[in-house]
């Protein structure tokens, strides 16, 4: 563990292109051998599909694994009696869910990572949180979800945590006026899911002519996806005009991550551009030909990390598609690639005459 | 919640559809007035709008033109002589997801053997299925063919067992098509016992190819075979159970690896006018992770971007097949001889799509069978038809009865 450098003592969007290619290639190429030498799984999938896997000239040509693997298989490149942590992704009720293994080491890298992200974005000092969530997964351990984790790893940079909704995610406005008064003149730091900020703050204050403004300082930083705001054709212009207005808050952003991949945590800049931090990368490619994709030409998205460790997730191909709007020439001054998720890919339809995804009670 | 999707009675709660269907007296087989029902059905169906969207209903519509009618018909009359055959009574269809073209084939010929009909058709609509609805209800506001429409109950719940329990208890016959759970389950729910049952669950379609005939073949013939192949192979996203999952080259090395390079540069040519949709490709991309990590050792032939996908492998088996869940995705083994195919082939195996061999070859495979495996051999593109005699039951022969009469 000691012969690599610890990929987060670099600054987090430091490195131009050049230098962060050549340093990514030669630590991405550093976690295809420990993997390949620990987690049996992935040494035969490389030996089958990936014969060129050893020697990629490039980032572009190094080996990935389809994100949804990890719905199916329990991937790890560490003994069992050192498992720290086991994430669990959300998903609907019935549908699998991926599950990644993490050990001390890795998991204190994912949340290092965060802070220094998430520090970049709001600074250092802790201000008052506001969830935008309700807290029943405190109580309820079984409630434990990949919305729960998100939360609890975003609670890190906040103190006075106070959670707006209840379990039917209505939010107490009244509860929410004493607490602010509180916190009088003070900065905070709301966090929650895209659609539940929308539908639950947003909409419900609206509806029930409720008036807030928050300090200035103030910070929202969201994520989730966009699924169920695009279907209420809410895109993310109208999404910040709407905080700003209902709320006064200037400062909103992003992120896009996904559990499969510790580290790679991307977050908007004042622009509206996702940025990769040093340590992660995201690639744009032809969904059909599966060649990187040019600046500009949107693709399906594959995401690239130093931190995993304890698992095969280093590299992988999502479901997402993104367009790359350039590197290291965001208008913002942030060295990296930067780019946009614009949706999902449409899910295959079942066909065929077995079907034994509806049966009940089996 | 049921839903009936088409009934003469629309007013008649499910019991009363079920008690109405038992009382209406039995057609003979190929009565006239199915006869010509089913007909003129097909013939609507030709006459679709949307008909080039969905191939299928037109192959639905020209297995069931009147000349193949009466060909079914005559294949009826081939008993005994002194033999009579009735309807078998009232036949409760359980149709698959997704696939609602293939239990049509059933109720169609369910109709033509002069049964009574009622179908629970999947939760999900689907054009196809809208389609075949609305021309139903046409023919009924036109008026005519009343004795085959009030035969007839097409419905949908949601998978509720009480109600699948009550259907069971007033049919004659019950046909289910699903997955092996669907099938396992629904069995658990008893039918009278004067009922037979059909089920048509999970199975897998292989390839066995002559390796010498693709190595000699001319360009012209091998682009034939080609689109031939992605025909039976990249329809309905691969996922009928006929669709060949496995390719098994039977030939020395040199030959096999020669019709190989022959064969799947003109497949890769046929298979670009098929659909090939992004999401399809990491359906396969990762079913072919998932297979590579567990199991049988595996190969990539070409790149993760070829259309089909190929992987190569020692061997292949049941197991496998099941984790390939389609999308233009295939497994080759090469084997010495045709002989040696037979311990390859598992209880689920059902259609081999064949080339190069000749019928004692065929036969000799058949009797070296140890097991349930194979239940149709067909020659290349022939893969998605339907034959009356489905997973080696002929339909006819179950949706009727035969009555043992002495001779006149």
């Amino acid at each position: 563990m000691t012969t690599h450098a610890d990929p987060l003592d670099t600054g987090v969007f430091a490195l131009d292109r050049t230098s962060k290619r050549q340093w990514l290639l030669q630590g991405l190429r550093e976690l295809h051998e420990l993997h390949y030498a620990k987690c049996p799984e992935y040494l035969r999938m490389m030996d089958a599909l990936w014969p060129a896997a050893g020697d990629a000239p490039d980032i572009e040509h190094l080996p990935w694994l389809p994100v949804r693997l990890f719905k199916h298989l329990e991937l790890k490149s560490i003994p069992t009696e050192a498992i720290s942590r086991t994430l669990v992704s959300s998903g609907t009720t019935g549908a699998a869910v991926s599950r990644i293994i993490l050990d001390a080491e890795t998991a204190r890298q994912q949340v290092k990572a965060l802070t220094r992200i998430f520090g970049h974005f709001a600074g250092n000092k802790r201000m008052p949180m506001l969830v935008i969530d309700e807290n029943g997964f405190l109580r309820d351990r079984k409630r434990f979800n990949a919305r729960a984790a998100g939360i609890l790893g975003f609670s890190n940079f906040g103190r006075d945590h106070f959670y707006l909704l209840d379990q039917d995610l209505c939010p107490d406005w009244n509860a929410l006026d004493s607490w602010l008064a509180a916190h009088e003149d003070q900065p905070i730091f709301l966090f929650g899911f895209t659609f539940i900020v929308w539908q639950s703050l947003v909409l419900a204050a609206r509806a029930d002519g409720r008036h807030f403004r928050f300090p200035a300082g103030t910070i929202l930083v969201h994520g989730g996806g966009w699924k169920k705001m695009e279907e209420r054709k809410v895109d993310n212009h109208a999404f910040k005009t709407a905080l700003q207005e209902t709320f006064g808050i200037e400062k909103v952003h992003n992120y896009y991550g996904m559990v499969e991949q510790v580290g790679s945590v991307f977050f908007e800049c004042e622009h509206g551009h996702l940025h990769a931090p040093t340590y992660a990368d995201v690639i744009a490619r032809d969904p059909i030909t599966l060649l990187p994709a040019p600046v500009g030409i949107q693709g399906v998205l594959q995401v690239l990390s130093l931190l995993p460790r304890s698992y095969p997730g280093h590299s992988l191909l999502t479901e997402d598609i993104g367009i790359i709007h350039g590197e290291d020439d965001c208008a913002c001054g942030r060295l990296g690639k930067h780019f946009s998720v614009l949706g999902r890919l449409k899910n295959v339809e079942v066909r065929g005459c077995s079907d034994t995804r509806t049966v009940p009670g089996t | 919640m049921t839903t009936l999707l088409f009934t003469t009675s629309p007013s008649q709660d499910l019991v009363g559809q079920a008690a109405r269907l038992r009382e209406l007296p039995a057609l003979s087989p190929f009565d006239p007035s199915t006869v010509d029902f089913v007909s003129e059905f097909s013939r609507r169906i030709l006459q679709l709008p949307e008909l080039r969207q969905f191939p299928e209903l037109a192959t639905l519509a020209h297995w069931f033109r009147p000349a193949a009618i009466e060909h079914l018909s005559r294949l009826l009359a081939n008993g005994k002589d002194s033999d009579v055959t009735l309807a078998r009574g009232l036949v409760f269809h359980l149709a698959p997801a997704n696939v609602d073209v293939l239990f049509a084939y059933a109720w169609l010929m369910s109709m033509l053997s002069g049964n009574r009909n009622l179908a629970r058709l999947s939760q999900k609509p689907s054009a196809q299925r809208e389609a075949l609805i609305r021309i139903l209800h046409a023919m009924q506001a036109d008026g005519g063919h009343e004795r085959a429409l009030e035969r007839t109950v097409l419905l949908t719940y949601p998978h509720d067992d009480e109600i699948t329990a009550l259907l069971s208890r007033r049919c004659h016959a019950r046909i289910i098509w699903g997955g092996d759970q669907t099938v396992a389950h629904i069995r658990s729910i008893p039918l009278a016992p004067l009922a037979v049952e059909l089920a048509f669950p999970d199975r897998f379609g292989i390839a066995a190819f002559n390796a010498r005939c693709f190595a000699d073949a001319r360009e012209e013939e091998l682009a034939e075979l080609a689109r031939r192949f992605c025909n039976d192979t990249l329809w309905f996203g691969q996922q009928a159970c006929s669709s060949p999952r496995t390719v098994y080259w039977i030939g020395d090395e040199p030959t096999v690896e020669h019709a190989q390079a022959r064969f799947w540069s003109q497949v890769h040519n046929a298979a670009a006018s098929h659909d090939n949709e992004p999401a399809a490709l990491m359906a396969r991309v990762t079913d072919a992770h998932l297979m590579a990590a567990q199991g049988i050792p595996l190969k990539l032939s070409g790149s993760l971007d070829q259309f089909p996908l190929r992987l190569s492998a020692p061997r292949a088996d049941d197991k496998q097949r099941e984790q390939q869940s389609g999308h233009g995705l295939l497994v080759e083994v090469a084997l010495p001889a045709l002989s040696v195919l037979a311990a390859e082939l598992d209880d689920r195996d059902q259609t081999l799509v064949q080339h190069g061999f000749g019928p004692d070859e065929l036969r000799q495979l058949l009797s070296a069978l140890s097991n349930r495996a194979i239940d149709r051999i067909v020659p290349l593109g022939r893969a998605l038809d339907f034959h009356h005699v489905w997973d080696g039951t002929d339909l006819l022969g179950t949706l009727t009865r035969r009555i043992v009469c002495p001779a006149r």
